[in-house]
């Protein structure tokens, strides 16, 4: 299969910092409803397949915002490389900057949640992940200029796809449970190297802008 | 169970202090032994591949690169060639030569190359070639590298 | 935590003068070997070089023994190695290339030597594609990958990440510039900082594993201001060489003098964060006797590696980034501090033994890095006096 490898290592070097923000939703349930290891796999599972379909339909926004507003525009340079310099910054003030909140939207959902949990248990991981999944944080607010950027409405998805996978790459551990005390540290390192990555974005935004500037 | 490992520690201590001198002592043969136990080489992007071709011209040769798309997992989209003529010593001042690197027996590109002044012109026939060659001075001869792009 | 309540006077480590030479004939025999490679130098400067580095090494090493005392004496040799490294390898690529500067021709043909920084980075693509991402040659050459893999090898098996203490050619640069003043002008430095390597970590491994190019060699090892650098030939090269002068001058110059600690090792390195991960399988540690500490906290203060806090010395030992320096340990007046060797009971009797089981490989290691580097420092200053060029 065909990987957007930026997509995914911005995915992926956001990846600690999404699996300690997801975790608090997550791994309630898990330890409630989770039957061993095999059952909170299944858990999992169904929590990611949630949030790719959040992530898939941030794919298909950035693909219209293309069709509308990118794909004619003599400012393409310019309009993408100034969202990849607004959200590299936001990413780097996210990183290094901001203090520790609750995380993320996760504790404005949390009666959402626990009503759903009482409601319709078998809806939750999927739910949850999709929630989750829709989150206007700076690696999805710059995920979406990616995939903005992209050609088609297929690599759009891909940029996508190839984000889910990198952020989803160490939710193989959640079920494991047993890294739980780590997630205060996982979630600051993964926060840093997300800013890390914004000053990589910053460079190649700058560049855009540059090249966009010249072309006025 | 306190004994073998209290054992435990105060042998790899010792051993500790046979690694260090034996690490230096050892160095070229361990060396070695490390590169050809797992065969690894430096990566194409940097050495520019593995030969393909090599032409004889008497008091030089041309050496054909094979073409460079290599990427971690599949193939990049942009990549290059490399020629190489060597002795420094043996090369005429105007080096002239047409290459096929795909081996259909059609030339894809000519190249011409001031051996004096480093400058480089490139005639394109294949459209895998790029417009983008660079030429480098090596110190046993020269080096150019061709842009290529990946056909579907 | 294994440890026997000892008396309540620490035992004094300190050996006669006799005992003492007795115990440095080892260290003697193993420099003689390794500087002089088994042949009496012929030329003058070199046999000046080599009884001046064979004299300052040894006198070291006999004061660390004779004193007890580690760090003190270690970072006098760490700290000459590493700026002895520095004159010694830019005169040295001055003579092979020409120029500080590589150009893409230097690294057509693999005449970029190889440094430990980018083993990390390495890894990845060598697992894959079974090549290593490095414009260096894989052996024959000075500074090869495939010896400097082993010589990481050796010195992670032997001292896990006392490798940064007693074997990087660049800690010393950090730790000079940390000595530079008596008291430290920025005490509070929050510790989230310390895992800042960790996530430059993750970052470079994957970058250069997608680039199959080594990202932190390219854009962020500050010690490029000192070795050597791509040649500036575009905004990007330039760009980069000033990111390399920044991150020196900030975090190996300005921050270690305010702070009297290693910010480069400690806060940035990504190869530290990959190495103290070798302090998991390797034997030595510092441990920390509850029985005897007071908690004054003051190897707290003034660790290098940001590797002891309140949570650690409650635990009785230091974080997996600790680089054994042996600072704290000297610092203790109380000798709460020690090496220790895993497994081994803590008791005082054995105190001494694993110190000097530890400091004999550790000092071999930077006895015969320092030792070359020194000698040819030496020669080249001799060079320079007596011919006005040092090439």
């Amino acid at each position: 299969m065909y990987i957007k490898l930026d997509g995914f290592i911005l995915g992926l070097s956001n990846g600690g910092a999404c699996m300690a923000a997801c975790a608090p939703v997550l791994l309630p349930y898990l330890l409630g409803e989770g039957k061993g290891i095999a059952s909170n796999y299944w858990i999992t599972g169904q929590f990611l397949l949630g949030r790719l379909w959040g992530y898939l339909l941030f794919a298909l926004l950035a693909w219209m915002v293309n069709t509308a507003v990118l794909r004619e525009s003599e400012m393409w340079n310019l309009i993408i490389g100034v969202a990849y310099v607004l959200f590299a910054a936001l990413l780097i003030f996210y990183g290094f900057l901001k203090k520790e909140d609750s995380g993320c939207q996760n504790s404005c959902n949390r009666k959402m949640y626990q009503q759903l949990t009482t409601l319709r248990p078998a809806l939750f991981p999927v739910t949850a992940g999709f929630v989750t999944g829709l989150n206007f944080c700076p690696p999805i607010l710059l995920a979406f200029t990616g995939a903005a950027a992209q050609s088609s409405l297929i690599m759009s998805l891909l940029y996508f796809f190839s984000f889910f996978l990198g952020t989803s790459a160490l939710f193989i551990l959640l079920p494991l449970i047993g890294i739980s005390n780590r997630f205060a540290v996982i979630r600051i390192i993964g926060k840093m190297a997300a800013g890390i990555i914004g000053f990589y974005y910053l460079y190649s935004g700058s560049i855009m802008l540059l090249r966009g500037i010249a072309k006025l | 169970m306190k004994n073998f490992k209290s054992i435990l520690g105060y042998t790899w201590a010792v051993a500790a202090l046979i690694i260090a001198p034996a690490t230096f002592f050892g160095l070229d043969y361990f060396s070695r032994v490390l590169a050809e136990a797992t065969g690894v080489t430096v990566n194409p992007w940097y050495t520019g591949g593995e030969i393909i071709k090599s032409i004889d011209h008497g008091s030089y040769r041309t050496l054909l690169h094979r073409p460079v798309f290599d990427s971690l997992i599949g193939q990049k989209k942009k990549g290059f060639i490399q020629i190489n003529w060597e002795p420094a010593a043996g090369l005429p001042p105007i080096i002239r030569e047409g290459f096929d690197f795909n081996n259909d027996h059609e030339e894809d590109f000519h190249l011409t190359l001031n051996t004096k002044t480093g400058k480089v012109e490139l005639q394109a026939v294949n459209a895998a070639i790029l417009p983008e060659a660079k030429a480098y001075s090596l110190r046993n001869g020269w080096a150019v590298r061709i842009s290529l792009q990946r056909q579907p | 935590m294994n440890i026997n309540k000892s008396a309540a006077a620490p035992v004094n480590n300190k050996p006669g003068l006799f005992k003492t030479l007795l115990l440095c004939l080892p260290m003697m025999t193993v420099t003689l070997l390794m500087l002089s490679h088994g042949q009496r130098p012929e030329e003058p400067a070199l046999l000046i070089a080599f009884v001046l580095t064979f004299a300052f090494i040894n006198t070291i090493f006999f004061f660390m023994i004779y004193t007890g005392e580690t760090d003190r004496w270690r970072s006098i040799l760490f700290i000459v190695y590493s700026f002895c490294f520095i004159l010694s390898f830019i005169t040295n690529l001055i003579e092979v290339r020409g120029s500080m500067a590589i150009s893409e021709a230097n690294m057509i043909e693999g005449l970029t030597p190889f440094c430990h920084i980018v083993i990390p980075m390495t890894l990845i693509p060598l697992a894959i594609t079974k090549t290593i991402i490095f414009p260096g040659t894989i052996i024959g050459a000075n500074a090869s990958i495939a010896g400097m893999f082993v010589l990481w090898i050796g010195t992670s098996l032997a001292l896990g990440r006392g490798f940064c203490s007693w074997f990087c050619f660049f800690g010393g640069m950090d730790e000079g510039f940390s000595r530079l003043f008596r008291k430290a002008r920025i005490k509070n430095i929050d510790r989230k900082w310390t895992y800042l390597p960790y996530a430059l970590l993750l970052v470079i491994v994957l970058a250069s594993a997608a680039a199959l190019a080594p990202f932190y060699c390219e854009w962020l090892c500050p010690f490029k201001t000192v070795t050597e650098y791509q040649e500036i030939t575009s905004i990007k090269t330039a760009l980069q060489a000033m990111i390399f002068v920044s991150l020196f001058i900030a975090l190996v110059m300005i921050l270690p003098a305010l702070t009297e600690r290693r910010i480069q090792c400690g806060l940035f390195c990504p190869f530290g964060a990959f190495q103290s991960w070798t302090n998991k399988i390797n034997v030595f540690d510092v441990r920390i006797d509850p029985a005897k500490c007071i908690k004054c906290y003051k190897c707290v203060q003034i660790c290098p590696s940001f590797s002891l806090s309140e949570d650690t010395i409650a635990k009785g030992k230091t974080a997996t980034t600790c680089m054994k320096c042996g600072k704290c340990i000297d610092a203790c007046k109380q000798h709460a501090i020690v090496y220790h060797i895993k497994g081994t009971p803590l008791n005082e009797g054995k105190v001494e033994i694993a110190r000097r089981l530890f400091i004999y490989p550790a000092f071999i290691f930077l006895a015969t890095m320092a030792g070359g580097v020194v000698q040819d420092a030496i020669v080249k200053i001799i060079k320079l006096v007596t011919t006005g060029s040092m090439i």
